[in-house]
């Protein structure tokens, strides 16, 4: 008498399996190398915006005035040079301001 | 010589990587890094033990089918019953391995899908709002998961390493339990219950939820289905509820994560026990 053969001798699952630890192990370095830090500054506007949409009563309106870079290394010129970028985070702030007076 | 003379390979170091990661999880302050860093240890710990079990798969057939008595051999006066221990041994451990091939069944692929697919969709929706740090340290956490509900399940074959499991995953389990004892909101479950209004989709521990209700319905299709593992499905249902309740009651922090990966650990055994009543077979030596 023989083994009865698993059904699971299939390729797919293992090659399943293997794109699941992939993706783990990629995640992993990506968090190691900081990769999904933003900027100061978007770091700045996300977490606003997630405030006012998780507490819309205790978030603070913000603009861009009363943003402030961490640190010093943000500057007009490195500004200028990221126009594209703050033009996006303007667009955000507006809607997010939009939803506080909507709540409000 | 057996192939696979390994009688539980990578056992100790799962066990070791789940209470690294629980203990971490509950009394370090964690940072993206040291998240990182497990995220790392478990994908390759799954590559591993994925592998392992592809050699096993694709090396059935030369230990299971195939006699090694051959016209070289066979005039030595041993070869007979060197063949006859060579099979026997073997068998053994290979029957072990094909055992705990049975964690690549369809159910299992399939809870994995559900949790990529909403994953995917929780991606979707929360990126204007959330920083990508975020996102992938809760993705992180939910790869951990499946990595020790996938791998647990690969070793839980065994009735004594199962045993052993049980205990070391009811001890995290419980602890997990104690400690995060004190955020618990029952209010949010008697909440979820009363409106019989679903969580809100925007939470990445809805994806758990989600998982934990497919899982009570395979246990109550096993329990349809047959009647020789049913210790095994009654406590697996009573376990997955009370992790959809705890999935309800508490907020996703990294604590809480804890919480999730031995109580998922600790289902596993019985997930994959539900299902344990193949039939026994045994290898008998065969002249060819």
């Amino acid at each position: 008498m023989r083994f009865a053969k698993p059904h699971t001798s299939r390729r797919g699952a293992f090659l399943f399996i293997a794109l699941f630890s992939c993706l783990q192990i990629t995640l992993g370095f990506f968090l190691i190398n900081g990769n999904g830090n933003d900027s100061v500054l978007s770091d700045d506007i996300y977490g606003a915006m997630s405030l006012a949409q998780s507490e819309p009563e205790t978030a603070i309106p913000l603009d861009l005035n009363t943003i402030e870079p961490a640190s010093g290394e943000i500057t007009d010129e490195t500004i200028n040079q990221t126009k594209d970028e703050e033009d996006i985070i303007t667009k955000k702030l507006i809607e997010s301001l939009s939803n506080l007076s909507t709540v409000e | 010589m057996s192939y696979y003379s390994s009688k539980q390979p990578g056992l100790f170091l799962y066990i070791g990587l789940v209470i690294i990661s629980v203990l971490s999880f509950l009394f370090v302050d964690m940072s993206s890094m040291h998240i990182g860093i497990l995220a790392i240890l478990w994908g390759t710990f799954t590559a591993l033990r994925a592998l392992s079990l592809y050699e096993m798969s694709e090396h059935y057939e030369a230990y299971a089918d195939n006699s090694t008595v051959s016209k070289n051999n066979n005039a030595q006066s041993s070869a007979l019953a060197y063949d006859l221990m060579h099979r026997m041994n073997a068998g053994r451990n290979m029957k072990r391995g094909m055992l705990a091939l049975y964690c690549l069944n369809d159910r299992t692929i399939l809870w994995f899908t559900v949790a990529l697919l909403y994953t995917a969709f929780y991606l979707h929706i929360s990126t204007p709002v959330l920083t990508k740090n975020a996102l992938m340290e809760t993705m992180c956490v939910m790869f951990m998961i499946g990595a020790t509900f996938w791998a647990g399940q690969s070793y839980a074959y065994s009735t004594k390493i199962s045993r052993m499991m049980i205990g070391l995953f009811a001890g995290l389990f419980t602890l997990s339990v104690l400690m995060l004892q004190g955020s618990m909101s029952y209010g949010l479950l008697a909440q979820t219950l009363s409106e019989t209004t679903f969580l809100d989709i925007n939470s990445p521990q809805t994806v758990l939820v989600v998982l934990a209700l497919y899982s009570i319905a395979i246990m109550l299709y096993a329990l349809v289905q047959q009647n020789k593992s049913i210790g095994n499905i009654v406590f697996g249902l009573g376990l997955v509820l009370m992790l959809a309740a705890f999935h309800v009651m508490l907020e996703p922090t990294r604590a809480s994560a804890a919480l999730w990966m031995s109580g998922w650990g600790l289902f596993s055994i019985f997930w994959i026990r539900a299902y344990g009543t193949q039939e026994k077979r045994y290898v008998i030596y065969q002249c060819v």
